[in-house]
């Protein structure tokens, strides 16, 4: 992955600039004041500013709008992270902002490990219903990198925060996982079938039906038709 | 051919002449019992046995004679054949071998006689063997022979039974069973059948005195009868008579006094006993009495032959009277009580005859003078008139006084009845003003064509009458029958109040209770219909899955199958779409009244609005046609689909509609108990209002009997609170259910403070009275405000659900378009096998896309600008998603062309998630129908309607660049509808109190978003529209700037950061320093500029600075 210009520098911005998240360990620099009167910088996309903005005490509708603006600049298999960024501020509070804003710039740089670092690090010191949203951001974050990392993250998401907008998402992607495995397919067919009952019109119902008929048809060794409809599941509904 | 022992070939000739003869015994047995089956069927003839034929019997005799015979034949002949000597002749006869030389064989093969040499034996038995050729049925000669033809025979014989006898049961079913079931019980048909009973006529009778009786006695099956009879106080005579065609008759000696007479047969029949008594002449014979009843009963009139003895009337019928008179009579009269001649009948010769209109009941007498001696007058005649009945009127619709429908149509049910005929029924109704004047009453009379029970079903339409709240109608139904002197009934006055505004609000309640409670059991049915068709879903998989080949009968079962499931969704959705009328209704009737009632809430009608909007999404028009579609072409015979994808199509569609149900319930509970919570506060308002009347007039030393009942009322409308509470509690909103609670309290503060108030009136204590009265008038106070703010908190639980629906909705669009790029990034790398998988894995995310376009237009409603440009974004993905569909399925020289498809899936993905994610932050802002708007809620307003609107001005430039775009003229009335529900919003948001800081009118916004959707609609769509519409954002833009940035931010505070964790820091590259290459002016010039020209000098410095960079061109 080529990073542009632009985003080389915000990131080493954020990584270098930014006030920490409250729980990270080690040192920084601390500006006097916050926020300055005035600074040239922040009128320019600046990942550190985001940080402050987003961060207690800032300005979320300005870091919003900054994040929206770096999602126009980018092509759509690169801004989807950052507009995760955006709808995960306007759930947690401002305290957990910093951490979620320097993982996503981690990622953004293609250094995903640091992203998910960034997160564990720093998410038991995180009010505790934010947890689950930024463990469910680190999980995402690691799922090409580090497959297993990232299974982990979700199991740690599943149990501590059942109720979080990320569950469907997090279940289906650990389903796909536990199928790959052949000791723990079963376990994997279980997940994904009390998905599609627990909702069968979720939008990504029909691709936990689809997973569900190319594992099973992958069990019985026929072909894999285009059709999603899939076995049928009982409506427990 | 060799044999192994000869008494080997012994054993096996005497086997097989035994099993060949078995055999053609069974066949014989066979032919014999369908010989009988066929000759019983024939005997019997088409009425089956007559009772008392031996046939039957004699046939099953026969056949089991037969068979016996040849069964003993059969023994005794095959007992001579399978005889050792007899089978050895036929062995020694068929191979030509001297006599005696098998059987003397046999014979030292069975027993070897001493001294004999076994070994020798057996040579002699190889010698004889070697002369042995040809099969054992060869060998077994002549009755090898006979059996084998018999068994041929009766094989063919008893094969063309079984066809006769089963072709007779398959072509006459009823006659073979008639037949058949007469050989299972012979014995009884041999019983003869019973004789009919006898008849005896004339049976009991009056007769003249001294006529000889004619008897006449029916006596089928029998040669005689005997007929007796006995005067009364004489014997009993008897005389026997022939029979003759199957009756026999007898004159009995003249009638002169009662007679009794009956019959018996020599079988034992007899006939029950019968009387004849002799009548005496009358002395008015022929008589004739002609009924003709008046016009308006409409009965034919009618003869009477003979002296009635009594006669009923309608009033105003005619008697018309006609006989004759034994011998000369002078004068025929009818006279009535005290001699008085009701009616004098003229006398010519011995005729009479006259005409007479009986105008009262009476019982009247005939009086004839002269006339036959000894001849009897005719019995009095008692008339009785039945006089015309006034109708029967009722009114049970609306049947009571109460208010007026909101939509002044008012429905009506009058039913009039009379004996013979309602003539007609009329409708009265009249204004009555809150003055009490009244308007000239209005009259409709329907002629209801003389039926004697006239139901009248209307409904009464009183738009036209301008009625005011206050006034009322007052109506009364009137009904005459149809007698020559009508009689009028009407019924009493029912009094319909036009509902004041608060009643009418009252009633708005009441109908979203109604439709809540409607919509529950249309939920519950569309439960028990998905449970129907998933049955059915089931049932047609198992009968795919056996592989059988349907029959038309099937076919047809399941078309029929598929019809009615349709037909039910049909019906479904048209009672969901009454509801919704039912809604409109009350709207429009809000809406009226908003507009009689200047300054009237309009809330109210747009969460009614909103419901209903719920209720038409149910099915929606597209499901609608297609549903209407494909009922269409199964009723006429068509089978569009496999049945399986029907099913699996209509089960979809009954999964929507059951979960938009749900939706529209939930939506109409809260509807229901937010306008339950706002009657509450009325009432409450009510009480303080008249407390503090009260407080005064206690003050004086007067009213507490009006505070003890305002105590009741107050204890009253706390039990309204504690059910508020439960409803609260129940729906799991907790903390306006402990508001509810509080306020509770406080209404049981208030109702013991009124309680002491009034008790202190009464002991004189005027001042304590006042005191108490005041403290409740607080505590009343303070239980509207806990209720209020309860109200309050519940619309914020309800702001926060959509908040939170709009969230999950974005990051379920995050979801997918994580998704499609996995997808897209996998697919250039993928194997043959994966690559195949793909079009599923598109078709399972197009799925998805529609069910999360579902997801957000449900949590859109409240927002339709932003609605629509999430349907515009979805709409994108759609498309998008169907060309890389279509791309898939194709050649894979398309593959770049599927990778643009998908990058726009994604994009438009992440559009719906933008737009969510903006929708959310303007619901936590609040909603445009609160009134007072912050600049902060103004401001997230806009940023949403400013997203919606790039949105907009994507899709048209889409369009515009691509003139011949499929749907093209679909896809422009969306965009122009989303334009105009963005000017819509614009025209809300400028009358809010905080749109006075947005320098600029932000109606002066509206009409420009409203004239480009003007042109939108027209159909243009040019570089002038996308300019205009470019501009539009800007200007959208700059005003939400201005508004954010003008005048001093929100207080920030500054908080010490945390440290920075250094992970993987790279050296910046030298590009990075270039950048800078022309410095960024200074802080301390750039603070004397407003944010707004900050910015775009900012802006300016940083487009150089990256060109250069790009350039190499510091």
């Amino acid at each position: 992955m080529t990073l542009a210009p632009g985003r080389a520098c915000l990131t080493l911005l954020v990584l270098l600039a930014v006030p920490g998240a409250p729980a990270a360990s080690g040192e920084g620099p601390v500006p006097a004041t916050y926020p300055p009167p005035f600074s040239a910088a922040d009128t320019i996309s600046n990942l550190a500013e985001i940080v402050q903005w987003a961060g207690p005490g800032g300005d979320p509708a300005k870091a919003s709008e900054e994040i929206r603006a770096i999602v126009a600049d980018r092509e759509p298999l690169e801004a989807t992270s950052w507009v995760h960024l955006l709808a995960l501020l306007g759930r947690i509070t401002p305290a957990s902002a910093p951490l979620a804003v320097r993982a996503v710039a981690y990622a953004d740089a293609g250094d995903e490990p640091a992203a998910v670092e960034v997160i564990v690090d720093g998410v038991d010191a995180a009010p505790e219903d934010d947890r689950g949203s930024l463990l469910a951001l680190a999980a995402l974050l690691s799922e090409a990198a580090d497959p297993t990392r990232a299974a982990e993250l979700r199991v740690r998401v599943m149990d501590e925060a059942p109720e979080a907008i990320e569950i469907p998402e997090i279940r289906l992607r650990h389903a796909r996982w536990l199928l790959s495995i052949d000791a723990r397919r079963a376990e994997g067919f279980r997940l994904v079938e009390d998905l599609i009952v627990d909702g069968p019109d979720h939008p990504i119902a029909p691709e936990a039906r689809r997973l569900l008929q190319i594992e099973r048809a992958r069990d019985q060794g026929r072909p894999v038709l285009p059709s999603t409809s899939g076995p049928p599941v009982p409506n427990r509904r | 051919m060799t044999h192994p022992s000869l008494l080997g070939i012994l054993a096996q000739i005497r086997a097989t002449l035994r099993r060949r003869a078995g055999a053609a015994l069974a066949c014989t047995a066979a032919g014999i019992v369908g010989l009988v089956l066929v000759l019983a069927w024939f005997l019997a003839g088409t009425d089956g046995w007559t009772p008392g034929t031996p046939i039957p019997l004699l046939l099953l005799l026969g056949g089991g004679i037969a068979l016996a015979g040849i069964g003993l034949l059969v023994f005794s002949r095959l007992a001579r054949w399978t005889g050792e000597a007899g089978i050895s002749g036929e062995i020694e006869r068929s191979a030509h071998l001297p006599d005696g030389s098998v059987r003397a064989q046999a014979e030292l093969l069975t027993a070897l006689p001493r001294g004999v040499s076994g070994p020798l034996a057996r040579a002699g038995e190889g010698v004889l063997l070697s002369r042995l050729q040809g099969s054992v049925g060869q060998l077994a000669g002549e009755p090898g022979r006979i059996v084998g033809r018999w068994l041929r025979v009766a094989g063919v014989t008893s094969v063309v039974a079984v066809v006769i006898v089963a072709a007779l049961v398959a072509l006459t079913p009823d006659r073979t069973r008639m037949a058949w079931a007469g050989l299972t019980t012979p014995a009884a048909l041999l019983r003869p059948p019973p004789l009919a009973p006898l008849e005896l006529r004339p049976g009991d009778a009056r007769l003249p005195r001294g006529e000889a009786p004619r008897v006449e006695i029916v006596a089928d099956g029998r040669d005689s009868v005997t007929l007796h009879w006995q005067e009364v106080g004489a014997l009993v005579e008897s005389r026997t008579l022939p029979v003759g065609g199957g009756a026999a008759t007898a004159d009995l000696p003249p009638l002169e006094s009662e007679t009794r007479y009956w019959a018996t047969a020599v079988d034992g029949a007899q006939t029950g006993e019968f009387l004849l008594t002799p009548v005496d002449p009358s002395l008015v014979a022929d008589l004739l009495i002609e009924v003709f009843y008046p016009p308006h009963t409409r009965l034919a009139s009618e003869l009477v032959r003979g002296a009635p003895e009594s006669l009923l009337l309608p009033e105003g019928t005619t008697l018309s009277i006609t006989g004759s008179v034994e011998g000369s009579g002078g004068e025929v009269s009818l006279v009535g009580e005290g001699d008085a001649v009701a009616v004098r009948l003229a006398v010519e010769g011995n005729r009479f005859t006259g005409r007479w209109r009986p105008l009262r009941s009476e019982r009247l007498e005939w009086v004839v003078s002269g006339g036959r001696e000894g001849a009897l007058l005719p019995p009095p005649l008692d008339i009785e008139i039945v006089p015309d009945a006034t109708p029967a009127i009722a009114f049970p619709v609306p049947g009571a006084d109460g208010v007026l429908p909101l939509s002044l149509r008012l429905p009506i049910l009058v039913e009039a009845t009379d004996d013979y005929g309602v003539a007609w029924i009329e409708l009265e109704s009249m204004l009555r003003g809150s003055d009490g004047t009244t308007r000239e009453p209005v009259r409709d009379r329907v002629e209801t064509g003389e039926r004697p029970t006239v139901t009248l079903r209307s409904v009464l339409d009183f738009n036209a009458w301008g009625i005011l709240p206050g006034e009322e109608i007052q109506l009364r139904a009137r009904a005459a029958d149809n007698a020559p002197s009508p009689h009028i009934v009407e019924s009493a006055w029912i009094t319909l109040r036009m509902p004041a505004e608060s009643e009418l609000r009252e009633l708005a309640r009441v109908q979203i209770d109604e439709a809540a409670s409607r919509t529950e059991e249309l939920l519950d049915r569309a439960a028990r219909e998905a449970a129907e068709i998933h049955s059915l879903q089931r049932e047609e998989e198992l009968q795919r899955a056996r592989a059988n080949p349907s029959t038309p009968r099937d076919q047809f079962e399941q078309r029929e199958e598929l019809t009615q499931a349709l037909e039910r969704q049909s019906t479904l959705a048209q009672d969901t779409d009454e509801v919704r009328e039912r809604l409109e209704e009350l709207r429009e009737a809000l809406a009226e009244e908003a507009e009689e009632e200047e300054g009237a809430e309009s809330s109210l009608q747009e969460r009614i609005e909103e419901l209903e909007k719920l209720l038409e999404e149910v099915l929606g028009p597209e499901g609608r046609e297609r549903l209407e579609e494909l009922l269409e072409r199964l009723r006429q015979g068509e089978m569009p689909q496999t049945p399986g994808q029907i099913l699996d199509e209509i089960a979809q569609r009954q999964e929507e509609m059951q979960s938009r149900l749900e939706q529209a319930l939930e939506r109409l509970r809260r509807s229901a108990l937010e306008e339950s919570m706002r009657a509450t506060e009325e009432e409450i308002q009510s009480l303080m209002e008249t407390q503090a009347e009260v407080a005064d007039s206690l003050a004086a030393g007067q009213g507490s009997e009006t505070q003890e009942e305002l105590a009741r009322r107050t204890e009253s409308v706390e039990d309204r609170v504690a059910q508020l509470e439960e409803r609260l509690r129940t729906g799991g909103d907790e903390a306006p259910a402990d508001r509810a609670e509080q306020a509770n309290r406080e209404m049981a503060a208030a109702r013991e403070a009124m309680e002491e108030a009034a008790r202190q009136n009464r002991q004189g204590n005027d001042s304590q009275a006042r005191e108490e009265a005041q403290r409740a008038a607080e505590e009343l106070q303070s239980a509207l405000q806990e209720l209020q703010e309860a109200r309050e908190d519940f619309g914020d639980d309800l702001q926060a659900a959509m908040e939170e629906a709009l969230r999950r909705g974005a990051h379920n669009a995050l979801s997918l378009a994580r998704r499609q790029g996995e997808l897209r990034e996998e697919f250039p790398n993928a194997g043959p096998n994966r690559r195949g998988e793909f079009e599923g894995d598109e078709v399972a995310l197009l799925e998805g896309l529609r069910n999360l376009a579902n997801e957000l237009a449900a949590a859109t409603l409240q927002n339709p600008a932003l609605g629509g440009a999430i349907s515009l974004a979805a709409g994108r993905a759609t498309e998008a998603a169907e060309r890389a569909i279509d791309g898939l399925r194709g050649s894979p020289s398309v593959q770049p062309a599927t990778d643009a498809a998908a990058g726009n899936i994604q994009a438009a993905l992440q559009d719906m998630a933008l737009l969510a994610l903006s929708g959310a932050g303007q619901q936590s802002g609040g909603s445009p129908a609160e009134a007072g708007a912050s600049a902060e809620e103004i401001l997230a307003q806009m940023e949403a309607l400013a997203q919606a609107q790039q949105s907009i001005n994507r899709d048209s430039r889409a369009l515009g660049q691509d003139p011949g775009t499929d749907g093209r003229t679909a896809r422009l009335e969306e965009l122009a509808r989303t334009q105009e529900s963005i000017a819509s919003s614009l025209g809300d948001l400028s009358r809010e109190p905080g749109a006075g800081q947005i320098p600029g009118s932000l109606e002066a916004l509206a009409e420009e978003a409203q004239q480009i959707a003007e042109e939108l609609n027209g159909g243009r769509i040019d570089g002038t529209t996308l300019d205009r519409q470019d501009h539009f954002l800007d200007r959208l833009l700059s005003a939400g700037r201005t508004l954010e940035r003008d005048g001093p931010t929100e207080e920030r505070e500054g908080t010490t950061a945390g440290a920075v964790e250094r992970r993987i820091v790279s050296p910046l590259p030298d590009y990075l320093l270039e950048v800078l290459a022309l410095p960024i002016p200074a802080p301390s010039e750039l603070d004397a500029l407003t944010p707004g020209q900050r910015r775009l000098v900012l802006d300016y410095f940083e487009r150089v600075n990256r060109r250069q960079a790009a350039e190499g061109n510091p």
